[in-house]
């Protein structure tokens, strides 16, 4: 399955930095899935809204820069979004963790299992594919980065995300076999003479 | 199917002193203090969305917002 992934940075007017080395590494230590390469999947409008809320946090200063990049899905992801077998897995994980006493259950964070794995050589993927579930709070300013389509008017209703917030993290700048890296907002930086 | 983390996970726990885990599972918390709490991952993840008209989201009541993991390439997750 071929992705289009989207990378928001800060823009620092470096855009030929920007393209011979990206995409960039996160490796902050509050980094939700570890250390890597953090993409938005398919959805530009992500990406937008990430830039949006880091200005208005005046994390980022001066403005923000979209990347966009080619990848194609493959047997080398921990697909927690796709794959129902590997969001078991992760919470036997959890849970197993938890029941043998080396972590407590408001202690464990997304990122320890991960990481732990890693450390151990255990951890045998190159990258990560998850559903941030409610990244995008149900806000009236938020309302021009989402797209929901309620099944049914009723008490109760549910649903359908058509810009659902899918993360992928590589852990391997390659991973996926990552190509095409290349600015696409602001339209200033992109080079539009092929 | 087989689940070859999970799996290794178990056999590894069963071959190391629990002590010995944990220490290594410290510098673990150590490197990643701030976080998404995996449980409330799973939790929000298994959840459907109900709400009435006049209700406030379900999730909203999970209060995660503050678990802003990076200000550099949107890898975070936030309510």
């Amino acid at each position: 399955m071929k992705l289009s992934l989207y990378q928001t940075l800060e823009d620092r007017e470096n855009p030929d930095e920007i393209e011979a080395n990206g995409p960039f590494l996160c490796n902050r230590s509050n980094a939700w899935l570890g250390d890597g390469y953090y993409f938005w999947d398919t959805h530009i409008q992500l990406s937008h809204w990430w830039g949006r809320i880091c200005l208005s946090r005046y994390v980022y200063k001066d403005g923000y820069i979209i990347c966009q990049a080619d990848a194609i899905m493959d047997e080398t992801c921990w697909d927690l979004h796709g794959n129902g077998n590997n969001r078991l897995e992760f919470d036997k994980i959890c849970n197993l963790l938890v029941e043998v006493g080396i972590t407590s259950k408001a202690g464990l964070l997304v990122a320890h299992v991960i990481e732990y794995l890693k450390s151990k050589g255990a951890f045998k993927y190159k990258a990560i594919r998850v559903l941030g579930t409610n990244s995008i709070s149900f806000s009236k300013e938020n309302q021009s980065f989402i797209k929901r389509i309620p099944f049914a008017q009723q008490d109760n209703v549910r649903y359908f995300d058509l810009y659902p917030p899918v993360q992928i993290c590589l852990i391997e700048k390659t991973a996926l076999s990552l190509s095409n890296y290349s600015i696409v907002f602001p339209t200033h930086y992109v080079d539009t003479f092929a | 199917m087989k689940m070859e983390m999970l799996e290794w996970l178990k056999g590894y726990i069963s071959s190391k002193p629990l002590d010995e885990i944990k220490t290594e599972w410290k510098e673990v918390e150590r490197q990643f203090p701030n976080g998404v709490n995996a449980f409330d991952y799973i939790k929000l993840s298994e959840s459907k969305f109900k709400w009435g008209r006049n209700q406030n989201l379900p999730f909203e009541n999970f209060n995660i917002s503050n678990k802003l993991t990076s200000n550099f390439s949107g890898s975070f997750f936030l309510l």
